[in-house]
């Protein structure tokens, strides 16, 4: 403690007569009080690598028709959002029936506003919620509920569809005690134009009393999620892991550095950092696996990538992008990556008590 | 107009202008007194050297600013101005002056426009007259007759310099009947002749506005100002009198806008539109409509519950209590002093959950993740709305809490500091292990390396903290842990009983069973240790010592004033830099603090000898006791006794060998620290001396005596140095040779 040690010069100099330190004397071997308690989450010491559990058997058996549901998820690119737990929301399909009409009218009615005269701002006007079956894993998961709106355009003829938002929890362990009349979807995907996310988020604040973000990835969250799935291959050989580095503004004539490896050359690196054995994946693995690429890359162009930051990742299951955009390419990854998202949406909710 | 007077019929006017008493305040000039003069025709008219005129438009100006004028007065006043009998100047002041103490009567208007006709005033006057109609447009009690006089109004667009007020005044005016193709004519030769001027446009808009078909215009499509305040001051006088006419007529329901969070100031709306973090109050159409799918329904209607927006009243809101249908917006609650009220009454889960959640949020979003430059004004003004919000509840939001724990780790200490560290001051009691991780820990890293300023600050919340500890935290803490218990042993006994809801917290937080006074006795010591610190980094600023001797100010009647049975005797190292200090504040304010340890030790031994208390808290009173006579002794013998480093003493800090004594070459040392001698004392000892001693005598302290030792005292009293005065009185037993060793407790 660099001030006590200054206190005690100081008080050596200045008061060599006295010794009236006495009861300082009960203070000056003794330090600061160390720290017990970490005053937030930090991330786990390890995950669970979905695939390799018992969880994977719990991911519900779909009908024959449903299963082209789940891959109008894939290959899109989604904007995630989080959002927290929604009020008073119901599952029924009347209750359903009726958020679709209100939302119907809200959007003809912000239409006629003369907001949307041109079509890119285009805010449609028929919004249809459904539920969206084969996402839900764990008991505790509500059903996922789909958000289409449809806009007639100019053709009047077929309505298209301008807006596809999903709100969905996977996986989710029962943690803390929810009230009854929550309903936790934490995870919100959108595909469709801004003015009409900004609206729709804007409309589901009001009515479910809750709070939307963008969902952002720290650096920290990128490196677990690349170091988890690198070693996941598809067998598609044109499929990559890739990691894209932005460097400081300061920085001039080079604003971003791709690093792609071969999806067989990263599952050879992969196996030989994880026990094979394990369900879990450490965070001494995710260490691992990233300081081999980075010594890699430093051996052929000497940058310490470990210096710059990580904003983009990609992986023969899926892209993720810092800012919150995500691209899942393999359907059987659904899982695995919304109870990722979901995990880490809810490590950003605070305990409400 | 013939006659300038209008003679109406009211009787109360000739009481006023002719033969009314003096004012009823005697020595005070009234209103009246000021209009009588105005209209009397025997008046002096010179603006120079007329104390009369002077102190008779003073009144006007004044009334008017203050209370406005009622109706009558406006009248004659306006006749006074425009009838030009005063100087140009006097009548323009006249004219600024009309504010309203209720209505504008429409009469005035009517003869403002009848003197403009008799070209008597001056242009300046007239132009006067149209922008104070203009102005107080809004006020004016009935517009029919003033409507009527629309075609006489219309001539003056051929003035010049009327023109363009005349202008926005017809565009206020305007009805449809009005729009007359000759008019219209009029108008465009007026533009021929003037150029393309914004307030014609103003007004052919109006007019297209009518009747599209007689002016072919093309109107810019971006909304454009016609017409332009001239008079900032003026104008702002104005709206402070319509406000206050508008509160008057409110009366207390105004309150209640509040509550509807409805702002009809336009440009607090738009402040409002910057701020708008926290929602509007409204309810949700989906959750009065719970039904499933039985349609729209009227709202209000549904299962007897009272929407907001229905409450219109604060009666309203007390007989709905019950049945009220809060905001479907949670967070609204923040900014409406009644819902707050509405809240505690409602303390379900859900919406508690949901308030937590979306603060817990916002308060990320507008704090950690609000990355441009600049201070952030929604993030502070949603730190205020929390502030006011928990100094309603009286304790912390948990969510709020864990945010600032959260937030702490990464503050540079000057970010909304007043809000953070007013936030940190409601915190709720924990184990002291884990309140120094989680709050003090952080602050302790800031507090060493930044100003004595901020350390300052620091102390100050710890203080408030302890303070919110001790009155209300402690308290809770002990009824919390006795209502979960009563709760789990009713739980265990009747599974589905209904529980008694827990009137103790807003907030349904398990609380830990821990000794509580322990994290006080911990804190105590904590901020002792720090403060001992910062005084020494800080060379005894006496800022900082203020803030430390506030601190020990409360600690020291910790169990008298709140019943807290903990005492904590401060340590040698605050102690002594407060006694050598070289300001008599510190010294004077160290004494009185000694002195509540006396009261405190005497209650408290009291207690102890009733009930026996555990064996901790018996020995650090113990330790207490000894260190407390230790200070007690030095003071004494340094302040009063003259016998400082008598070896005889042993006391701690005195207790310095005599040949290093006598290396300083001070003599008369052990004088050294008395009342008259001590650094902090000299210059009282000084004019002290002045006082009493004959003029251009050369002075030295010594020459107080001990048979003047009480005058002194009395003057010390006089300065205001009430502490060393009473701790004299309180420990030293006077008219006794030798001072009896006192002490607090055996």
């Amino acid at each position: 403690m660099t001030s006590a040690v200054v206190y005690k010069v100081r008080h050596v100099r200045r008061h060599q007569y006295f010794s009236w330190a006495e009861s300082q004397l009960k203070w000056q071997g003794k330090a600061w009080p160390t720290r017990r308690h970490t005053p937030y989450t930090k991330t786990p010491k390890s995950r669970r690598l979905h695939g390799k559990s018992s969880k994977l058997e719990r991911t519900p058996v779909l009908p024959a028709g449903d299963t082209h549901s789940l891959k109008q998820l894939t290959s899109k690119t989604w904007h995630v959002y989080q959002v927290t737990p929604l009020n008073n929301f119901q599952h029924s399909a009347a209750a359903l029936r009726k958020y679709s009409r209100h939302l119907s009218a809200a959007l003809q009615a912000e239409s006629h506003k003369g907001i949307g005269v041109d079509l890119e701002s285009e805010i449609g006007d028929r919004a249809i919620f459904s539920i969206y079956k084969g996402l839900a894993t764990s008991p505790d998961d509500p059903e996922a509920v789909e958000l289409t709106i449809k806009a007639k355009g100019r053709s009047r003829v077929s309505a298209r569809i301008i807006c596809n938002a999903i709100l969905c929890s996977v996986g989710s362990e029962h943690r803390d005690e929810l009230a009854e009349r929550l309903t936790m979807l934490p995870v919100l995907l959108v595909k469709g134009t801004a003015a009409v996310t900004r609206y729709v988020i804007s409309w589901l604040q009001a009515q479910f009393d809750c709070h939307i973000r963008k969902m952002t990835f720290n650096p920290m969250a990128l490196v677990w999620m690349v170091s988890m799935w690198a070693g996941i291959s598809t067998g598609d050989k044109s499929k990559t892991v890739e990691l894209l580095y932005t460097l400081p503004k300061a920085v001039e004539g080079l604003s971003r550095i791709t690093l792609t490896i071969d999806a067989t050359d990263a599952k050879t690196l992969w196996d030989s950092v994880h026990d094979e054995e394990s369900v879990d994946f450490t965070a001494d693995e995710v260490t691992a696996f990233i300081k081999a690429l980075e010594a890699h890359f430093f051996h052929h162009f000497k940058i310490h990538l470990a210096a710059l930051t990580l904003s983009r990742i990609g992986t023969p299951i899926v892209y993720i992008g810092s800012e919150g955009r995500l691209k899942i390419l393999s359907e059987k990854a659904i899982h695995a990556v919304l109870q990722h998202i979901t995990e880490l949406v809810r490590d950003n909710f605070c305990r409400a008590s | 107009m013939a006659t300038p007077v209008v003679r109406r019929k009211s009787p109360s006017r000739q009481s006023s202008v002719g033969k009314t008493k003096p004012a009823e305040k005697s020595g005070s000039y009234s209103i009246k007194e000021a209009v009588r003069f105005f209209t009397s025709d025997s008046s002096n008219r010179k603006v120079r050297g007329n104390p009369a005129l002077t102190l008779a438009i003073q009144e006007v100006e004044v009334t008017a600013k203050r209370e406005g004028l009622s109706q009558k007065v406006i009248g004659q006043l306006v006749d006074v101005a425009a009838s030009a009998k005063f100087p140009d100047s006097i009548s323009s002041r006249l004219i600024k002056s009309l504010l309203p103490s209720d209505k504008i009567p429409q009469d005035a208007i009517v003869k403002a426009i009848s003197w403009m006709c008799t070209n008597n005033p001056s242009n300046e006057i007239q132009s006067l007259l149209v922008r104070w109609v203009i102005l107080t447009y809004d006020l004016l009690d009935d517009l029919d007759d003033l409507h009527a006089l629309y075609g006489v109004l219309f001539h003056f667009i051929e003035n010049d310099a009327l023109c363009p007020h005349v202008c926005h005044l017809l565009y206020l005016l305007t009805r449809k009947e009005d729009v007359l193709a000759f008019r219209v004519q009029r108008l465009l030769s007026l533009q021929k002749r003037v150029g393309v001027q914004p307030y014609i446009i103003g007004l052919l808009s109006v007019y297209k506005m009518y009747r599209p078909h007689l002016v072919s215009l093309v109107t810019p499509p971006t909304q454009r100002v016609f017409f332009r305040q001239t008079d900032r001051l003026w104008s702002a006088e104005v709206h402070k009198a319509k406000e206050r006419i508008q509160r008057r007529l409110d009366g207390p329901d105004s309150a209640m806008e509040r509550l509807q969070s409805s702002v009809t100031d336009g440009r607090s709306r738009a402040k409002k539109k910057k701020l708008d973090v926290i929602p509007t109050v409204s309810t949700s159409l989906l959750s009065l409509d719970g039904s499933g799918d039985a349609g729209y329904q009227l709202t209000g209607a549904h299962h007897g519950r009272v929407p907001v927006q229905h409450i219109k009243s604060f009666d309203d809101l007390l007989k709905n209590m019950d049945r009220l249908e809060l905001p479907s917006q949670i967070a609204a609650v923040l900014d409406s002093p009644y819902l707050q009220h509405a809240l505690c009454c409602h303390t379900e889960q859900h919406v508690v959950q949901r308030l937590s959640f979306w603060l817990y949020q916002v308060l990320h979003q507008e704090l950690l993740d609000y990355s441009s430059e600049g201070p952030n004004c929604r993030a502070e003004w949603l730190l205020q709305m929390l502030i006011n919000f928990t100094d309603f509840l009286h304790e912390d939001v948990p969510v709020c809490e864990n945010f600032l724990v959260k937030y702490l780790h990464t503050w540079n200490g000057s970010d909304y500091r007043p809000y953070i560290l007013r936030l940190i001051t409601r915190f709720r009691i924990y184990p002291f292990q884990k309140l120094n991780d989680l709050l003090l820990e952080p602050l302790r890293s800031l507090f060493f390396c930044s100003s004595v300023f901020f350390k300052c600050q620091v102390i100050y919340t710890l203080t408030e903290l302890l303070r919110n500890y001790v009155s209300i935290e402690l308290p809770r803490h002990a009824d919390m842990v006795c209502f979960q218990a009563v709760k789990e042993a009713s739980a265990i006994q009747a599974g589905d009983t209904v529980l008694p809801q827990n009137q103790l917290s807003v907030f349904d937080v398990h609380v830990d069973n821990f000794q509580a006074l322990h994290t006080i006795q911990e804190l105590t010591e904590y901020v002792d240790r720090i403060s001992t610190l910062a005084l020494l980094i800080e060379k005894d600023h006496v800022l900082l010592m203020h803030y430390v001797l506030e601190f020990f100010e409360l600690v020291s009647c910790l169990h008298l004033r709140y019943g807290v049975p903990f005492v904590y005797v401060p340590s040698s190292g605050s102690f002594y830099r407060a006694l050598f200090s070289s300001n008599a504040m510190v010294c004077s304010r160290l004494c009185k603090i000694i002195c509540n340890y006396k009261d405190e030790f005497q209650a408290l031994k009291k207690m102890v000898s009733i009930e026996d208390s555990d064996s901790l808290f018996t020995s650090n009173m113990r330790d207490g006791i000894q260190l407390l006579n230790q200070y007690i002794l030095d003071l004494s013998n340094a302040l009063w006794r003259n016998k400082a480093f008598l070896s005889g003493n042993k006391t701690k800090v005195f207790d310095i060998p005599v040949t290093a004594l006598q290396t300083t070459g001070v003599k008369h040392i052990n004088e050294a620290f008395s009342i008259h001698l001590h650094m902090a004392m000299l210059p009282f000892a000084n004019s002290f001396l002045e006082q009493t001693q004959p003029e251009g005598k050369k002075v030295h302290p010594s020459l107080i005596r001990s048979s003047e030792r009480d005058a002194y005292l009395e003057f010390l009293k006089r300065e205001r140095l009430d502490g060393v005065v009473a701790f004299i009185n309180t420990f030293i037993k006077r008219n006794q040779t030798t001072p009896h060793k006192s002490q607090a407790a055996s």
